[in-house]
């Protein structure tokens, strides 16, 4: 693969790479990151990769992966220095105040943002990322099912389980919310 | 209740416009750095195969000599078992 092919695959792909690991991290240099780690992969294993499915799809899987490694690496770390972070993984309520802000939401929404995307946290796999695609990306549900391997239809079951579920959560947060303004 | 489900709205809607983020340029030189690295230290399957094949050849080579060389010590130790009886064995009683 020449480099003239690469940037070409780098340059259709890192937008969607380095915004599905920032709903994930919240943290641009750690998106970065994570961005950096995929396409060094995408390079090496391109030859592994046969076709069956599309290119996007293939990269998409790299990218979760890639992300849910770091993430369980960070929090590995956080482990041995912060006990509370312990008590947070067994099931307790969270803490929304803990919750970090998306950097590329406006000023003025990243409070309600913390919210959100404190909530996107407590979706299942499947369910967060056909919701993030959804209505963070604005995709539709024919280029979600191609990217995440589902028919439409389970596409749309998901979407509308994540929906359900996102809304009794934040219906959990408002008295939360209500409490501290 | 009204309440409640209009702020479940605007929380919802908060994230729009987070569509149109990308990583710095920066991130690309990097990757193109850490792809040189990795190709400096890799071989290709053909440079595997022909360092894989000269070291077979080293390898036979080193057999064979071993073993000649082997034979040859063998070759020349009996020789000299030979001489030496033939020495010890001479019919002249005088030459000792």
């Amino acid at each position: 693969m020449t480099d003239k092919d690469f940037l070409e695959i780098y340059g259709q792909n890192k937008g969607l790479v380095f915004r599905l690991a920032l709903s994930y991290v919240r943290n641009i240099e750690e998106a970065e990151d994570i961005t950096q780690e995929v396409f060094v992969k995408v390079f090496e294993k391109l030859s592994q990769f046969k076709g069956n499915s599309q290119l996007k799809t293939w990269i998409y899987k790299i990218t979760t992966t890639t992300t849910l490694d770091f993430i369980k690496a960070k929090k590995r770390k956080k482990r041995f220095g912060i006990v509370r972070s312990l008590f947070q993984d067994d099931g307790q309520a969270m803490d929304i105040r803990d919750s970090s802000s998306h950097p590329g939401v406006q000023f003025e929404n990243q409070e309600l943002s913390k919210y959100l995307f404190a909530a996107i946290d407590q979706l299942a796999e499947p369910q967060r990322t056909a919701y993030y695609f959804s209505q963070v990306e604005g995709m539709g549900n024919i280029e979600i099912a191609q990217i995440m391997e589902k028919s439409v239809g389970a596409t749309e079951s998901l979407l509308q389980r994540a929906k359900l579920n996102l809304k009794s959560q934040l219906g959990d947060f408002y008295d939360e919310y209500r409490r501290n303004t | 209740m009204m309440k409640k489900e209009q702020w479940i709205e605007k929380v919802v809607d908060s994230a729009k416009g987070t569509n149109t983020l990308e990583p710095s340029d920066s991130v690309y030189a990097k990757i193109q750095e850490r792809i040189h690295a990795v190709k400096e230290y890799t071989f290709t399957k053909s440079q595997f195969i022909g360092i894989a094949a000269a070291i077979l050849i080293l390898i036979s080579v080193n057999i064979v000599l071993v073993a000649r060389s082997n034979s040859t010590n063998k070759t020349t130790e009996a020789q000299t078992l030979v001489n030496q009886f033939d020495s010890s064995t001479s019919d002249n009683l005088y030459t000792l």
